[in-house]
């Protein structure tokens, strides 16, 4: 089941190739009005990413990981 | 005295040793380092004066801790360990248990050495170096929480991104246990299934002998057999250590090491603007050039029409001047013609007249057809083919048809 929401790095890259495009001239009139249209979408969408706030830190909890390792040992 | 056989003798030296010193430390200069077999250390422990044999196996070459350590001549050195004489030569002869490093020189000695080793080995080749992810969203930090790189780290990190997911692996970052730690932190993260998509190993800055734990070779191997990328950030930046060659990216500091992991969010958030703005360009510029071209066919055909129209124009008044032309040629014509054909009436009566006939004209001229015209008496002209006469009539006869 595919990921319910592109990661930021794969949606940036879209976009990134996206200008790559049409900076070569590959689109006609028709076809870069739609593509226009989905760039767009990814620049909102990416914008709207970045105006979230926080990051989780989480600490891994030792003994759990110490059991496993000393077996290892 | 009854004497000792030899072996007797060396037996209770041995034991009135073991008895009298036990475990000892001694602390002296490392020379005529010897290594045999891969298995047998020899090397002489001296100070100014004095010299003694040492004798080891090179799995017995570590710390206190239990990490190895490379040793070599001119190195100050703790030895812990016992004495005794050895039985077959008489040698008395010190056989450390471990040993400790002493002094700045040392340590560096040992860093060097460490760093010797791997690079032969190629850990720190700069092919094998793998590239960070550009938006990480998963990692994992390596460091002390007490430690002043974690909140320099975190700090950093949340100024500049958001929405990442940090796994954080409390460790010592100096002393003994540090090693041991470690290891065990790149272990976990080799065998998490969610893994992050980069770890990052770092501490604040320090002696060298703070920061021995990233100069050993467990640590440096922990580092190079991480399957996740590894950004190390160890002490200030003027300090290499042995950790921060094998990993795949260096920072100086825990703080660039924030910086070089996650771009800055204002930035991105520009240039993701400067983009739709560049996409914009793109597509108004290409309708505007299509709109131009556009345009300029237009108007060509246009005027190809406008001179197609004019040049039939111009041929039509051709056609309607020729026409009218015509029309007048038509017309004189047919009246010179018919100026002709009177004329050829005119002249017709003078065939008949070369036959003998004569045409009888009355004294006004008028030519007289029938002889009800005339009257006994009357004068009359009659036209002859060469010329006329004048007769008076004296009578007249009615034709029986």
């Amino acid at each position: 089941m595919p990921k319910k929401q592109k990661t930021f790095e794969s949606a940036y890259h879209q976009l990134e190739q996206l200008v790559q495009d049409f900076e070569s001239g590959k689109f006609g009139l028709d076809e870069s009005l739609k593509k226009y249209e989905e760039g767009l979408e990814i620049v909102i969408d990416l914008q709207k990413r970045l105006s979230q706030i926080g990051n989780k830190v989480q600490e891994i909890k030792k003994k759990f990981v110490g059991d496993i390792g000393d077996d290892i040992q | 005295m009854t004497p000792y056989s030899v072996t007797e003798f060396l037996q209770a030296v041995n034991e009135s040793l073991a008895a009298d010193f036990g475990m000892v430390r001694v602390q002296g200069e490392i020379s005529d380092w010897r290594v045999s077999g891969e298995k047998w250390i020899w090397f002489t422990l001296k100070d100014e004066n004095s010299s003694m044999s040492c004798f080891m196996t090179l799995w017995q070459l570590k710390a206190s801790d239990g990490r190895r350590i490379s040793l070599e001549d001119g190195m100050e050195v703790k030895a812990t360990g016992t004495v005794a004489v050895f039985n077959k030569s008489g040698k008395f002869t010190f056989k450390p248990q471990y040993i400790e490093l002493v002094g700045e020189g040392t340590l560096k000695r040992q860093m060097e050495m460490v760093m010797k080793k791997l690079e032969q080995e190629g850990l720190f080749d700069k092919a094998r170096k793998r590239a960070l992810p550009q938006f990480p969203d998963h990692i994992g930090l390596i460091t002390s929480k007490e430690a002043a790189a974690y909140s320099d780290f975190l700090k950093i990190l949340n100024a500049r991104w958001s929405t990442i997911r940090i796994d954080f692996y409390h460790t010592a970052v100096q002393g003994e246990g540090a090693v041991m730690d470690i290891v065990k932190a790149f272990e976990y993260f080799n065998r998490v299934e969610d893994k992050p998509q980069v770890l990052v190993l770092t501490r604040g800055g320090g002696s060298l002998e703070d920061l021995m734990a990233f100069n050993t070779e467990e640590v440096a191997r922990a580092v190079y057999g991480s399957k996740t990328p590894v950004i190390c950030a160890i002490g200030h930046e003027r300090d290499i250590n042995v950790a921060e060659l094998v990993s795949d990216v260096r920072a100086s500091t825990p703080s660039n090491a924030a910086e070089l992991l996650i771009p800055d969010k204002r930035a991105v958030s520009h240039h993701l603007l400067s983009m739709a703005r560049t996409l914009e360009n793109s597509v108004v510029s290409q309708h505007t050039h299509y709109s131009m071209s556009l345009e300029t066919y237009l108007s060509r055909l246009h005027r190809f029409f406008e001179f197609k129209t004019n040049e039939f124009q111009k041929l039509r008044q051709n056609l309607e001047s020729l026409f009218i032309a015509f029309e007048e040629k038509i017309a004189y014509t047919r009246h010179s013609i018919d100026e002709k054909k009177k004329l050829l009436a005119s002249l017709a009566p003078y065939e008949v007249l070369k036959r003998g006939y004569t045409i009888t004209r009355d004294m006004t001229g008028k030519a007289v057809t029938s002889i009800k015209e005339l009257q006994t008496s009357q004068e009359i002209k009659t036209v002859f083919i060469d010329g006329e006469i004048e007769s008076k009539i004296y009578a007249q006869k009615t034709k029986n048809i």
